[in-house]
């Protein structure tokens, strides 16, 4: 006998006596895990193209979302240009532009505040300036010399014009904007004072009238009271 | 035909849901290899309890690290390196794992003359067999999981070497020292 031999002897000895098997009870966890294991593989990959529609479902309206925000910001960015006041000119450039192009409408602000404030205040340098560019121009026959360029000789009366026409403008534009003194746009207190106003013109009371409309241009600002204004200056000068 | 699978194929059907016999690959993997892996548990341990928890978390993990495994190596080194992996984790727990550093190499001459007789009758060989799982209890941990290795799944000694990171040598004379000890143990009974 070798050592071989010994093995196989002990080999068959401990075999003999070592037949333990894992509980059944354990043997049924670990088969169904290992079914489980696939199973659920199984049913993640099943869901796979659900998964996949819902997402785009969910991700769809947001893109949407997005896209017409974008739109409604490019939409809004033209008209916030178009309300944003103008910053005001160089002395300068303003002068100079006055000689090549029509005369800007004024803003509303600018319409408000006193005409000596719209003055530019050109240095004497600039004005040199532009005395040497008139004079270059004119030579050049760019332009004309006119009524209106001889007017402008006088920057005061340039600038009432000016300025009285852009007020018209703007008066137009507030008038548009303004509402209408109609029945239907009438709450009952201005309703009744403007009964007292139609009142007071067939009585002929100027002054109550002129009054009333005063107080009425004050708490209600927003109407337009040109009509009555004007039906008030006919019954005046009548 | 699944049965005479070699346990790599039976583990690349596994891994594969696709195939029909998948589930079925594995109940004949595990069929085949549930006592020896069972019986090397139990024995590292000497607890049923520990040891029905311990062989559950190894299948556990055979099962759910099944694409890791590679078909080119062996299925049954792979097995026993997670089950020794798992041992070491719970003899840790247990405040044991020195056990597993200890190099007993106590002084048992290795007298290679001393042969085992074959058991004369039933009633020896069963004796033969107590005696020799008493004897297998109170191995060192190191040497009896080699014997269990080497008896049960019948590994080469290279294999175990590989399962237990050690040296070709060392597993040798582990073999070896065991194997003089559960001789020792059985001379009494002839």
């Amino acid at each position: 006998m070798n050592p071989n031999d010994d093995d196989k002897v002990l080999n068959e000895i401990y075999r003999s006596g070592n037949k333990d098997q894992p509980p059944e009870q354990l043997d049924q966890i670990i088969l169904q895990h290992a079914q489980h294991s696939h199973a659920t593989k199984s049913k993640l990959r099943s869901w796979r193209p659900w998964l996949a529609a819902a997402s785009i479902v969910l991700v769809m309206p947001i893109i949407w979302l997005l896209v017409q925000n974008e739109k409604l910001l490019d939409q809004a960015a033209p008209n916030a240009q178009l309300t944003q006041p103008q910053k005001p000119k160089p002395a300068k450039e303003l002068s100079k532009q006055e000689f090549h192009s029509e005369p800007e409408p004024v803003l509303e602000e600018a319409l408000m505040a006193p005409a000596e404030s719209n003055q530019p205040a050109a240095p004497a340098a600039d004005m040199a300036v532009e005395a040497d560019d008139l004079q270059n121009m004119e030579e050049q026959g760019k332009i004309a010399v006119t009524g209106s360029r001889f007017k402008r000789e006088d920057p005061a009366s340039l600038e009432t014009e000016s300025v009285k026409a852009n007020r018209e403008l703007l008066m137009n534009e507030l008038k548009v904007k303004k509402k209408t003194l109609k029945q239907s746009n009438l709450d009952p207190i201005l309703a009744m004072e403007l009964q007292r106003f139609e009142m007071y013109l067939e009585k002929g009371k100027i002054n109550e009238a002129t009054q009333l409309l005063q107080e009425m241009q004050e708490r209600e600002p927003d109407f337009d009271y040109s009509e009555l204004e004007q039906r008030l200056a006919d019954a005046g000068s009548d | 035909m699944l049965e005479n699978y070699s346990d790599e194929k039976l583990m690349s059907t596994f891994c594969n849901p696709q195939d029909i016999n998948h589930q079925r690959a594995f109940e004949v993997l595990y069929q085949r290899h549930k006592g020896p892996l069972y019986r090397f548990i139990k024995k590292s341990i000497n607890n049923e309890q520990d040891a029905n928890e311990l062989f559950q978390d190894l299948w556990f993990k055979i099962i759910n690290n099944k694409q890791q495994f590679d078909p080119n190596k062996n299925f049954t080194t792979w097995a026993y390196t997670i089950a020794r992996r798992l041992l070491i984790d719970q003899f840790r727990k247990l405040g044991r794992a020195g056990e597993f550093t200890d190099t007993d190499v106590d002084a048992v001459e290795i007298n290679e003359s001393t042969l085992i007789k074959q058991p004369e009758n039933e009633f020896v060989a069963k004796q033969m067999a107590r005696e020799l799982n008493n004897a297998i209890s109170y191995l060192p941990i190191q040497q009896r999981q080699t014997f269990v290795m080497r008896h049960e799944s019948n590994m080469s000694l290279q294999q175990i070497a590989d399962v237990t990171g050690q040296a070709y040598e060392q597993t040798k004379s582990q073999y070896r020292y065991a194997v003089n000890k559960l001789k020792r143990a059985l001379e009494r009974l002839l």
